[in-house]
């Protein structure tokens, strides 16, 4: 397969659709394309991650994730979404990127089941779980630690680092902190004031590989 | 959804058969083939991830059991034909309404 570069994987996911009416509730910040395209990139050329891999994307709302690992040489990745309105652009985004190595799921992710371990990576931007959902994160963070037989690769939020340290010693995985982002927030809510604000994120990376002693 | 998809998903919901939720209910109201290019290494590695009984029972149940057989073949790697088969039904039978999927659970009773 021909090697995509970052600048043009980014400039493809910009092409991808968005949340149209964006809700609340769900905590649905759109994954910038340059997020995405950096996130993905790294996964794919570092630990060579996706390339003919069955990945799961959690909460992929919009799928620009989704859409990225298959043009990164996904053998199939799954989508899995609450939100059938979500699920609709995404399912629009697919077809018009012609993507058929992709399925879409909607499901509540909090309860979602897999045999174990039977996807090879797992890549999402969960919700942060800061509004009306607390902990929403480690709920999904959990979720995908049951599914990904190599690794979870997850955004959040840089000041919740310590937390999320200790409940991963506490389920004995693996963590590293494999890049620091810059997520630009777009206003899309009422209740937010300025038009946009930068907040920091880790990408993290989980694995259950045994740490050294 | 595929039925790769669906070979890897399970059900929460409890005390529904013995085995646990495994394999979802699938319903054949609307089975769609779509085209997907074939990539031998990766049908290839999906194999020993697979419930092949499962996966046999489900293509069955779409109408679409492609000559797979009931018994994993030995050494399929290099068997292109059967690989092929596999590909078809792995990736591109689904069966959904439209392109996306509700999982329903295989409630008791």
């Amino acid at each position: 397969m021909k090697k995509l570069k970052l600048k043009e994987l980014e400039s493809r996911l910009q092409q991808v659709d968005d949340f149209e009416n964006p809700k609340l509730l769900l905590e649905q910040y759109p994954t910038r394309p340059h997020i995405a395209a950096c996130m993905l990139y790294t996964i794919h050329n570092t630990f060579d991650d996706i390339e003919n891999k069955v990945v799961a994307d959690l909460g992929c709302g919009c799928g620009v994730l989704s859409i990225g690992s298959v043009m990164l040489g996904a053998g199939l990745c799954v989508g899995f979404d609450i939100d059938a309105d979500a699920l609709e652009i995404f399912s629009r985004n697919a077809e018009e990127f012609d993507l058929t190595n992709i399925d879409m799921i909607q499901c509540d992710v909090c309860s979602l089941a897999a045999r174990s371990k039977t996807f090879d990576t797992v890549i999402m931007n969960p919700p942060f779980g800061t509004k009306h959902n607390k902990g929403m994160d480690m709920t999904f963070l959990k979720v995908a630690l049951q599914m990904a037989q190599t690794a979870v690769y997850s955004l959040h939020k840089t000041s919740t680092r310590k937390h999320i340290q200790k409940k991963a010693d506490e389920w004995k995985v693996k963590m590293e902190v494999i890049a620091e982002l810059r997520y630009d927030l777009p206003a899309s809510y009422k209740f937010h004031k300025k038009s946009s604000v930068d907040i920091e994120v880790d990408l993290i990376r989980f694995s259950s590989e045994k740490l050294p002693n | 959804m595929k039925l790769l998809t669906h070979n890897m998903l399970t059900s929460h919901v409890r005390g529904v058969r013995p085995g646990g939720g495994f394999p979802l209910r699938i319903q054949a109201t609307e089975v769609k083939v779509n085209n997907v290019d074939f990539n031998q290494e990766f049908v290839a590695r999906m194999i020993p991830k697979v419930e092949w009984g499962a996966l046999v029972e489900a293509a069955e149940s779409l109408g679409h059991l492609s000559d797979l057989p009931h018994e994993l073949p030995p050494e399929y790697e290099n068997n292109e034909d059967f690989l092929r088969k596999v590909h078809h039904v792995l990736l591109e039978v689904r069966n959904a309404p439209s392109s996306t999927s509700t999982i329903h659970h295989r409630l008791p009773g």
